[in-house]
């Protein structure tokens, strides 16, 4: 397969990872080019046995937690909107049947939730992307991570205890 | 003291990590305890906000731009590729310089003469330094 049929079968599913762990465009879009070229150079570590999207998916978190170690990390609110674009948080109004007042309560939580995300480390926030948005057990996260099951239970139990002592006044009552 | 204990063990037994005796003592709680059913009730909102935050499209060009991107990072990487083999110069290898060093240590003992702890230059009179390289034993 080659790198065009690649991106087109990979790279919308890595963008979505991407901006989960960035926080927002431009950062989304650098990181998955990082993590193509990284794949490409190291094309003869994959295993064509396996499955070439769950590679991909280690080596975008490998090298988002790389390109940040050591380095003082930008602390950037996530999920916000740039000039021009729209907030895809505001733009989560809410469904069919819910009252203003709801609508709003909920736009603050997911305003709060993703500045929240942001204030994370990036090795919590990793955590939190894999287990908490993508729904993944810890066994599976350790795998993507290169971390044992342990750390990545007490990581996210960091990154939650951070989430909850920043989202208490927006959920008005203690998490 | 049980809602500390409890409150704890909520996001474990949300993740349905807890033993089956840990999930019973929060059941049992929770059925018991408003607060602590309210706070759970909390936790799933929180988690299923988390789940539910959307991504944003890509950018139009996204693809485009990503495919280019990497035809030009391949690019510059054959061209300094063939930099790097035109104006390559030899680089002395480790063993190499491992080995010199190693001679050079070697050869100063025989060049500094008597004196050097490796040929057993002592004061004692039984010393192969003795008077001046005077024969041992005389």
């Amino acid at each position: 397969m080659d790198i065009n049929a690649l991106i087109e079968a990979f790279s919308e599913k890595a963008y979505v990872a991407a901006y989960r762990l960035t926080g927002n465009r431009a950062d989304a879009c650098d990181l998955v080019q990082e993590t193509f070229l990284r794949v490409i150079k190291k094309a003869e570590l994959y295993d064509s046995s396996s499955d070439f999207g769950g590679w991909l998916h280690r080596v975008l978190f490998r090298v988002y937690l790389n390109g940040r170690r050591g380095s003082a990390r930008r602390r950037e609110v996530p999920l916000e909107a740039r000039e021009g674009e729209s907030s895809p948080v505001s733009a989560l109004a809410a469904g069919p049947g819910e009252s203003p007042e709801k609508i709003v309560e909920n736009n603050e939580l997911r305003e709060r939730l993703a500045a929240a995300l942001g204030a994370l480390p990036p090795d919590l926030r990793a955590c939190v992307v894999l287990v908490d948005m993508e729904g993944r057990d810890y066994e599976q996260a350790a795998g993507i991570l290169g971390w044992p099951v342990g750390t990545v239970s007490g990581r996210l139990f960091r990154a939650r205890r951070i989430l909850r002592g920043l989202l208490e006044p927006a959920v008005g009552e203690r998490i | 003291m049980i809602c500390t204990l409890v409150e704890n063990l909520l996001d474990l037994y949300l993740d349905g990590r807890l033993v089956a005796f840990q999930a019973r003592l929060v059941e049992r709680h929770l059925a018991a305890c408003p607060d602590c059913a309210t706070r759970l009730a909390s936790l799933k909102k929180v988690r299923q906000e988390l789940r539910d935050l959307l991504t944003p499209e890509p950018p139009v060009d996204f693809k485009a731009g990503l495919k280019a991107a990497l035809l030009e990072a391949g690019e510059r990487r054959e061209v300094s590729d063939e930099d790097a083999y035109e104006g390559a110069e030899p680089v002395p290898s480790f063993t190499l310089a491992f080995s010199l060093v190693a001679f050079l240590l070697f050869a100063s003992g025989s060049i500094l003469g008597p004196g050097l702890p490796s040929q057993s230059c002592t004061d004692s009179l039984n010393s192969v330094c003795a008077g001046n390289g005077a024969v041992k034993g005389e």
